[in-house]
């Protein structure tokens, strides 16, 4: 007996692999901490309240790391705060993904030459998915980096090693 | 019409070496005093009942090169008059007393200064570092001041073309 293909039979029968049904269940309920280190806070949080709606996307933040399974670096990383994100990020549990978000997170934007206090990009610590170029980016800027995040989360064949 | 402080203070103490620098951003002058006369012309300006100078806005620490400065911008909120008065400070030995018991806004103002400049404040309640973390060496906002390679275990380049290898993933 040959299995049955892929796709809908009937009005409420769907057939999929159990690989596929958690690449679009991860994808489509992205839950980023609640945190934000600058100015690209704030863009962040235009982006969740209402006139941009990141629940549309499955995107709603969460208060706690043991929750979260994306987190947003927006902002400007200081050698202060640098363990403390990385400790962040190993409090989440697998599988993770990070998205660094406007210039400072990316390499330490207007900070590269004489920041001493400021750490030259987040992927010098964690590594991260997706960078959002801009300073700070747009919300709409932020949500492309988000269906960016869900392509590569739907797309990669073997997500990041556990 | 606003009174002449300078003049007033050097009527009331005496002995008081005090001069008047014009202001580079605005009218408004800059009284300069000695840091052994800081204390004594703080509290007169904060407790006579005639001057009452009741708020501090800032105090703003300056490396000049061959000296430190450390500027007090003080305001009379019954009368809106301000004054900003101006201490010389020697690198060598970069303390003056702290103003944190007469005006309690200093004392923040006073942990900055000493955290990125360096100047040290003499019966400071709790002078510790406020922005930069405990272990940090050095004052940054010295103009002689040269950044650490690393910072614990992070790399706090100067030439980072050299010397930042981004891990690949």
């Amino acid at each position: 007996m040959t299995p049955p293909k892929e796709g809908l039979y009937g009005r409420n029968i769907l057939i999929t692999n159990v690989d596929k049904l958690f690449r679009w269940a991860r994808a489509s309920s992205i839950w980023p901490q609640t945190f934000g280190l600058a100015c690209c806070a704030i863009e962040m949080m235009a982006a969740a309240a209402s006139r941009f709606d990141l629940d549309r996307f499955g995107v709603f933040m969460r208060p706690s790391p043991r929750q979260s399974d994306a987190m947003i670096i927006s902002g400007t990383v200081t050698l202060k705060m640098a363990s403390r994100v990385r400790r962040l990020y190993e409090q989440m549990p697998d599988p993770k993904w990070v998205i660094s978000m406007g210039s400072c997170a990316n390499s330490g934007g207007p900070y590269w030459e004489g920041g001493y206090h400021v750490l030259k990009g987040v992927d010098l610590i964690i590594p991260v998915d997706v960078y959002i170029p801009g300073c700070p980016p747009r919300p709409e800027a932020l949500i492309d980096g988000i269906l960016e995040l869900q392509r590569i989360i739907k797309e990669t064949e073997h997500n990041r090693a556990i | 019409m606003q009174k002449n402080w300078v003049d007033w203070l050097k009527q009331k103490l005496e002995d008081v070496s005090i001069h008047l620098e014009d202001s580079v951003l605005s009218s408004e002058k800059a009284i300069f005093i000695q840091p052994t006369d800081l204390l004594r012309v703080a509290t007169i300006l904060r407790t006579d009942p005639e001057a009452k100078f009741d708020f501090l806005h800032s105090i703003t620490g300056i490396d000049l090169k061959s000296d430190l400065l450390a500027v007090y911008h003080i305001y009379a909120i019954s009368r809106n008059e301000r004054i900003i008065l101006k201490v010389k400070i020697p690198k060598d030995h970069p303390m003056i007393d702290s103003v944190a018991h007469l005006w309690p806004s200093a004392d923040w103002h006073e942990r900055e200064a000493f955290d990125l400049v360096g100047i040290l404040f003499h019966n400071h309640p709790d002078l510790r570092r406020i922005l930069l973390p405990d272990d940090w060496e050095g004052h940054p906002l010295r103009k002689d001041y040269v950044p650490p390679d690393y910072y614990g275990e992070f790399p706090v380049p100067a030439n980072l073309k050299d010397r930042i290898k981004r891990p690949t993933n």
